[in-house]
């Protein structure tokens, strides 16, 4: 099976290329995922460099751009991929090394959404309780992993990943703000304004096409966008 | 640029104004295709009715808004450099400004 795959070591290529690489078909299994293919890739080639941890899609280490879209390497069968597999880092962020990426720039916009429970009453005996309705309103919502492959597949968080949060943080930030316990939905609002944190969302919906666990921040995006007409009114 | 409250409300400007366009253009054209071939007068005649000067009328503000709305968006998204941006906003304004003006004077000239 054939690979092509992108490499880049900033301390010794000028610039990055595309490495062809074959994987003898002798060893692959029908069961196989594309994490289990690269790491027989890399013990052909020590020098190929990426994340993973956990192999089932948990951790969200893994994502990367394979055929031209966003996924876990993980949970990718090998036999649902066209040859040659190419296989790239996630769309516009800076690259450490091969597959390797910054995640400065997401992580930025995720610490911008308050990611956590805002809940200023004295602190219960017993947990906060809510009822199975109120837990539900977190379904779809608080099951991200942060994997990156829904901000990187989005054109508006290409062009302006400095300003527009981007569909994964507006998750997590309508995650909160569906919370029974959480007590700062008008201030979460309030940092969401501006024609550039939320507005940026042209729902292009590249977000629900790739995200491995099948979550939709567009909905996400759009209970936001109701919010804040509601409380406008 | 950063006007906090330009979000929201520039957004709930498209809808709303994409809705009248909608609902507007679905009606002109019935109503044109009902009618079949118009001369000078009876387009004319249809044109200076009350309510369709100032459906008409809406219509065009609503169009100005929306090409506003969108392309700010795109300048917005697309161009970075804030000189070039407000240069480019400007431009889109004062356009829309003019082409607001000339419908006005068309709409005037149509009602006598």
């Amino acid at each position: 099976m054939k690979f092509s795959i992108y490499r880049y070591n900033p301390e010794q290529d000028t610039a990055p290329w595309m490495q062809d690489l074959v994987l003898d078909d002798s060893r692959i299994r029908p069961d196989m995922m594309l994490l289990d293919a690269l790491l027989l890739l890399k013990a052909q080639d020590e020098t190929l460099s990426f994340r993973r941890s956990c192999g089932e899609g948990v951790c969200g280490s893994d994502g990367m751009n394979i055929n031209g879209r966003n996924g876990l390497a993980c949970i990718t069968p090998l036999a649902s991929l066209g040859t040659p597999v190419t296989v790239r880092p996630l769309p516009g962020m800076p690259v450490i090394r091969d597959l390797i990426v910054d995640f400065e720039p997401f992580y930025r916009q995720y610490r911008a959404v308050s990611p956590y429970l805002i809940n200023n009453d004295p602190v219960p005996e017993v947990e906060r309780r809510q009822s199975p309705q109120q837990r539900e309103q977190l379904d779809g919502l608080y099951e991200c992993i942060l994997c990156a492959c829904c901000s990187t597949a989005c054109p508006s968080f290409w062009w302006n990943p400095d300003k527009f949060l981007g569909p994964a943080a507006l998750l997590q930030s309508a995650r909160f703000m569906a919370d029974s316990r959480d007590q700062a939905t008008d201030e979460r609002l309030a940092e969401l304004e501006g024609p550039f944190r939320l507005f940026r969302c042209h729902t292009i919906m590249n977000c629900v096409e790739v995200c491995p666990k099948g979550l939709n921040p567009t909905r996400a995006i759009g209970r936001i966008k109701e919010l804040m007409v509601k409380r406008s009114i | 640029m950063s006007g906090h409250t330009h979000g929201l409300r520039s957004w709930l400007l498209q809808r709303l104004s994409g809705v009248y366009l909608a609902i507007y253009l679905v009606y002109a054209i019935a109503s044109v295709l009902q009618h079949g071939s118009y001369s000078y007068t009876e387009w004319h005649a249809w044109l200076v009715q009350p309510v369709m000067s100032i459906a008409t009328a809406g219509f065009i503000l609503a169009m100005l808004a929306h090409g506003w709305v969108g392309m700010r968006d795109v300048i917005l998204d697309y161009v970075h450099h804030l000189g070039v941006r407000l240069m480019l906003l400007t431009l889109v304004g004062l356009m829309l400004v003019a082409c607001g003006l000339w419908a006005v004077r068309v709409l005037l000239l149509a009602a006598g």
